[in-house]
């Protein structure tokens, strides 16, 4: 029984399942159904002249978007994401002349004027005050007892603060940042009883 | 088989492409679904489910049976996974039962020769239960090859798989059910 032959042959002798009558209806149906709509939908239109590439015709085929323009529109949405973290996490460009204030051209309202759009006719801006933010962060913590002195028994408490100012003053466009850790260490007498 | 070993479909609209495959593979195509879905009903519905997206997508140059071929199989392969995840799996076999049976063989029934029915209904049991217990890829591999007569090109474009891989998956199937009903192909030589 070693020729593949004779073992094709007996497969093809076996009794298959048959599909049901039913599945030719449900197959003429699905073309039926289509015939009408599909033709008009398959004008010259961009989209269809789009899904005439190969990647995206396979992609009808399997269901899903083509994975290399998943991915390439993946990779562009993280490279924007990424540049806008950095350029708010680095602040606005200093010295744009969007935010200086000054002479304004003479331009009717609505007109571009440098390359910024100039409201004029409207109200006037509104006086941008300094910003300052101070943020303040302490921890204490017990660190034990000591004896410096027999008699004087001593708890001892550590305590971290870290105070946090910032001061924007958009007008001048001056920032200041200031950063103070402090650290002490607090001994409080222990109550002998 | 209905259709030619090879032979390719002609060019004309997707309907015309799609309905000259159907007729020609109708077998081979529900026998496929029927060998990845293990159930019938899902079978026709994968191939209904198919020519639905076949029937959206643009016409396509060459040869299509591979194409309506890997179709149905995507098709299959996702309404396994729906029925899975329903945990409704069945496990229907691609051959019909319609052996006789000992008794009927044994009284002589539609047969000259009562042992040899005997044999070969042997035969097809023990082949019925080493197909259903190939790994799916062989099975499939067959289901196309013998049911779908799709050639090896035809095979590999379907499975997007390279020529010779599909080739000796082909052979090392058939050499499984070989051993397997090994038996009772040498009790009927004898």
């Amino acid at each position: 029984m070693n020729n593949p032959h004779e073992i094709e042959n007996l497969l093809r002798q076996m009794p298959l399942v048959k599909p049901s009558a039913d599945l030719d209806a449900r197959v003429a149906d699905v073309f039926a159904a289509g015939a009408a709509s599909t033709e008009t939908r398959r004008a010259n239109t961009p989209e269809t002249r789009r899904a005439n590439t190969p990647e995206v015709r396979r992609a009808n085929i399997w269901g899903r978007p083509p994975t290399r323009q998943a991915w390439l529109v993946g990779a562009v949405g993280g490279a924007l994401a990424a540049a806008a973290a950095v350029i708010l996490a680095i602040g606005l460009p200093q010295g744009t002349p969007t935010g200086t204030p000054g002479p304004q051209p003479a331009s009717a309202p609505g007109q571009v004027a440098n390359g910024s759009l100039t409201l004029t006719g409207a109200a006037p801006p509104l006086p941008v005050e300094p910003v300052r933010l101070e943020q303040n962060w302490s921890e204490l913590s017990y660190e034990g007892l000591v004896c410096p002195d027999p008699q004087t028994p001593m708890q001892t408490f550590r305590r971290r603060t870290v105070d946090h100012v910032q001061f924007f003053d958009p007008q001048r466009n001056i920032r200041m940042e200031t950063i103070v850790p402090r650290e002490e260490i607090i001994f409080v007498k222990a109550s002998m009883q | 088989m209905s259709k030619g070993e090879g032979q390719q479909e002609p060019e004309g609209t997707v309907r015309d492409v799609l309905e000259q495959v159907y007729r020609n593979h109708r077998q081979g195509l529900f026998t496929l679904a029927l060998a990845i879905t293990r159930c019938p009903h899902r079978a026709e519905d994968a191939i209904q489910e198919a020519m639905a997206r076949l029937w959206q997508s643009p016409a396509r140059p060459g040869d299509a049976a591979p194409y309506v071929f890997s179709a149905v199989r995507n098709a299959a392969i996702d309404q396994t996974r729906r029925a899975a995840a329903r945990r409704r799996l069945e496990s229907a076999s691609i051959f019909n039962s319609l052996a006789p049976s000992p008794t009927s063989l044994a009284a002589g029934e539609g047969t000259a020769d009562p042992q040899a029915a005997a044999i070969t209904a042997e035969q097809h049991e023990r082949l019925r239960r080493a197909v259903d217990a190939l790994p799916q890829a062989d099975r499939e591999t067959v289901v196309m090859r013998i049911y779908g007569d799709l050639t090896f090109e035809q095979m590999a474009e379907a499975l997007d798989e390279p020529l010779p891989t599909v080739a000796s998956r082909y052979r090392r199937a058939l050499e499984t059910l070989s051993r397997r009903v090994r038996p009772a192909m040498e009790a009927s030589h004898e």
